[in-house]
């Protein structure tokens, strides 16, 4: 579903991600891992076509992101780890517009808007301005906005920073039901017991290269997630 | 600490102007020479068109003994143009920026997070007023060559002069956040609000003017009149003409003292004002009601909604809308009067009073910008295009689609309603609707293009992308003046040559071929620039 081949960004002099290979598969949960600035959004964002990369290919369903970037964009959903939304809309509005983007019919829209919203209890809450929302509440409608046109792939950066319990519960639930339905699911997170009990595999990334990848049990053996990751950052300093 | 606060203050609002790089990203040369050719331009063509006016009104005013009075109109001309500039300005900046709770929460006094926000406004004042006031020194200095004491005065009250000018639109600010604090219809009431403080202000300018024109045919009699009503304009020209301590202690005060009085007065409620918020009722979702549409729909509606959402982006950017507005009813309360004496006066032909009406709407039209801070106000939202399976050219084009139906229904009123004023025939009534169309559709695309250039994505307040950035200043700037120089060279140099239905058909076709230009410039660098935004 996607597929990372050595992709490579710089900023400036500055390498964000190196020769970084990986490949998520439909039905997969893959979790990214890395310390603060390891170059996980950045290799995010590329993945979803908002940044430029220096070298390397991406694909989503087969499509190169660099030539068919609508293509694949029409199958991806992205939420950012701080959703800044458009705050002179409506929670409403904003559905309405991305609805709009991805072409849904007006019974199918209300239909998942209505859904969605109850499930992760802003329904009551759409029709006021963005602005007025608390930082869970714009995580919950970035949410909303990544899952109600049911994309084939689900790219996440911290999804769950901010979500109260309830709706980090739920959010897996969905990330799981996609994964079902054979879309994946490609997400950053510093919580490692999330990507211990969520993930189908990990990847570790360090100052922009791949450190480890593979299936829960491939990656930490006997050991919990979180001596693995320890141990790789203290071998790699 | 204060020096910080000012420093980061400058740095976001100032340096937007200023900064010629696109993020991490170096201009290369022919983009400097652009930009350095295009700020040449419009400087030269400002300070020219205000030296004209300045070597009049000196020669006028030098004839009459009445130098003081050449400052005075100068200051008082710097002190409106610095006005209309900031309007808007204090109330975002001040009352709404967006880092207001991080320096909340930070060990500042409210006066020096005040202080330090004033100075953009101070700065932003000074930098308008000086576009008045150095052609208008220049011309003098051309008369009478000036000594070091001159200057010295001249630079004193220049620096002062801002502070009325910072102090109004402060006060301006506060009532507005004050009102729109209250009202449920906040942003039409800003909007009614402004315009109406903003009419009244250029009336009673008018007004002065008037005087002034009276002063001039009636001599010395009525300079007490004059003292007493203007005086701190007055006392501005008084010090600087003819060196006089006196004048300038007095205008000095008149400067510092309404200022530092509101600033003392403001510092001691601003922390209550930031962090009052009596909100709104709650309007509860009910469900369905919902319309699907296509993607372009959802895009030019999305921009539309942020465009009637902000009172800043509306009063700026569509200003040359409500002047286009205003202009008809202008001529139609003016029958018999200035606008009627004067096509009287100067014996125009039909074709001139067609091609003038055609070109003074063209003008206003060149003055709106609506997509120029458009992808700058998309901030750190920007992520939400850019990742939606929309391509750069659609979003772009829905950019300069909201530009252009936000403008259509004022140029299609003011156009047909002054042809019919004005009994133009068919051709000019046409030509009065589609040359302002076809600049208006030239500045969107030129806002886009110049904005793709110019982008600033990191503000904290909308003030800063909506009048401080490069983007705006040389859309309006390059937008007028292309227009104004086009009249220009009819009426100076090709009126005996060519008829002015052929010179408004070429006119229409120039405006059309350039946004075509740009359009097909858009369509080859937008893909990648538009991406580069997430590096700017």
């Amino acid at each position: 579903m996607l597929k990372i081949e050595h992709l490579r960004k710089a900023y400036g002099d500055k390498l964000a991600v190196d020769d970084l290979s990986l490949h998520i598969r439909p039905g997969e949960i893959h979790g990214f891992i890395g310390h603060n600035g390891a170059g996980k959004t950045t290799a995010i964002k590329a993945c979803c076509g908002l940044l430029h990369f220096d070298a390397g290919e991406i694909y989503i369903d087969g499509l190169s992101i660099k030539e068919h970037p609508l293509e694949c964009k029409q199958r991806t959903a992205y939420l950012p780890d701080n959703p800044d939304l458009y705050e002179f809309l409506s929670g409403i509005k904003y559905l309405n517009f991305i609805a709009d983007v991805f072409g849904l019919g007006r019974q199918q829209r209300e239909e998942q808007i209505e859904r969605l919203s109850r499930e992760f209890e802003l329904h009551d809450d759409l029709a006021q301005p963005i602005s007025t929302y608390s930082h869970g509440m714009k995580q919950k409608l970035a949410v909303i906005s990544a899952l109600m046109h049911q994309p084939r792939l689900l790219v996440m950066d911290e999804p769950f920073t901010g979500l109260d319990p309830k709706a980090s519960f739920l959010l897996k639930q969905k990330m799981r039901a996609l994964c079902d339905q054979g879309a994946a699911v490609f997400f950053s997170t510093h919580v490692l017991e999330v990507a211990e009990k969520l993930c189908d595999k990990v990847a570790i990334i360090r100052r922009g290269r791949l450190v480890v990848e593979g299936t829960m049990e491939e990656v930490r053996g006997q050991d919990s997630l979180e001596e693995v990751f320890l141990e790789l950052e203290g071998e790699h300093a | 600490m204060l020096k910080t606060l000012v420093g980061i203050q400058l740095r976001g609002s100032l340096g937007t102007l200023l900064r010629i790089g696109q993020g991490k990203k170096r201009r290369g040369w022919a983009g400097k020479l652009f930009i350095a050719l295009a700020v040449v331009y419009v400087l030269v063509s400002i300070g020219l068109s205000l030296g004209m006016f300045f070597q009049t009104v000196l020669e006028a005013f030098h004839a009459a003994q009445l130098d003081w009075l050449y400052f005075a109109i100068a200051g008082l001309s710097g002190f409106v143009l610095s006005f209309i500039g900031s309007i808007n300005l204090a109330q975002s900046t001040l009352f709404n920026a967006r880092d207001n709770d991080l320096l909340l929460s930070l060990p500042l006094k409210p006066g020096t997070i005040l202080f330090s926000r004033t100075i953009s406004l101070y700065l932003m004042a000074l930098m308008f007023q000086s576009v008045v006031l150095l052609p208008a020194l220049v011309i003098w200095w051309l008369q009478a060559p000036f000594s070091p004491g001159f200057l010295l005065v001249f630079s004193l009250c220049g620096l002062l002069l801002p502070l009325m000018t910072t102090a109004l639109s402060v006060l301006l600010g506060w009532m507005l956040a004050a009102v729109s604090e209250r009202i449920k219809r906040k942003n039409l009431i800003v909007i009614l609000l402004s315009l109406g403080f903003l009419g009244l202000y250029l009336w009673g300018y008018g007004k002065l003017l008037d005087a002034m024109n009276d002063l001039l045919a009636r001599g010395h009699q009525i300079a007490d009149a004059v003292r007493s009503t203007l005086f701190p304009a007055y006392h501005f020209g008084q010090a600087i003409a003819h060196a006089s301590p006196g004048s300038l202690l007095l205008f000095a005060a008149c400067a510092l003292l309404p200022f530092l009085a509101l600033m003392s007065v403001l510092s001691r409620r601003y922390i209550r004002l930031l962090t009052t918020r009596r909100g709104a009722a709650k309007i509860q979702y009910r469900g369905g009601g919902m319309k699907a549409g296509s993607l372009m729909t959802g895009l030019v509606t999305k921009e539309l909604r942020r465009f009637f959402s902000s009172p800043i982006y509306i009063m700026n950017s569509a200003f040359g809308l409500f002047m286009m507005i205003a202009l008809p009813f202008l001529v139609l309360f003016d029958k018999g009067g200035t606008i009627q004496t004067l096509i009287e006066q100067l014996r125009l032909p039909d074709d001139l009073i067609g091609a003038a009406a055609v070109l003074a709407l063209a003008f206003l039209s060149g003055t709106v910008f609506i997509s120029a801070p458009s992808i700058s106000l998309e901030g750190k939202s920007l992520w939400i295009l850019q990742s939606l399976p929309v391509s750069p050219l659609q979003a772009l084009m829905a950019k300069a689609a909201c530009h252009v139906l936000i403008s259509l229904p004022p140029i299609l009123f003011s156009g047909i309603f002054l042809g019919i004023l004005l009994k133009l025939n068919v051709f000019y009534l046409l030509m009065c609707v589609l040359l302002p169309l076809a600049v208006n559709v030239f500045t969107a695309l030129l806002g886009l293009a110049l904005n793709l250039r110019f982008p600033k994505l990191d503000w904290h307040s909308e003030a800063v992308p909506v009048k401080q950035s490069m983007s705006t200043f040389l859309t309006m700037t390059l937008g007028f003046l292309l227009v104004a120089g086009v009249g220009a060279c009819y009426f100076l140099l090709l009126m005996d040559r060519m008829s002015a239905p052929v010179f408004l058909l070429i006119s229409l076709a120039l405006f059309s071929l350039i946004s075509l230009g740009i359009f097909l410039y858009l369509s080859k660098t937008a893909p990648t620039a538009w991406k580069d935004l997430s590096e700017a």
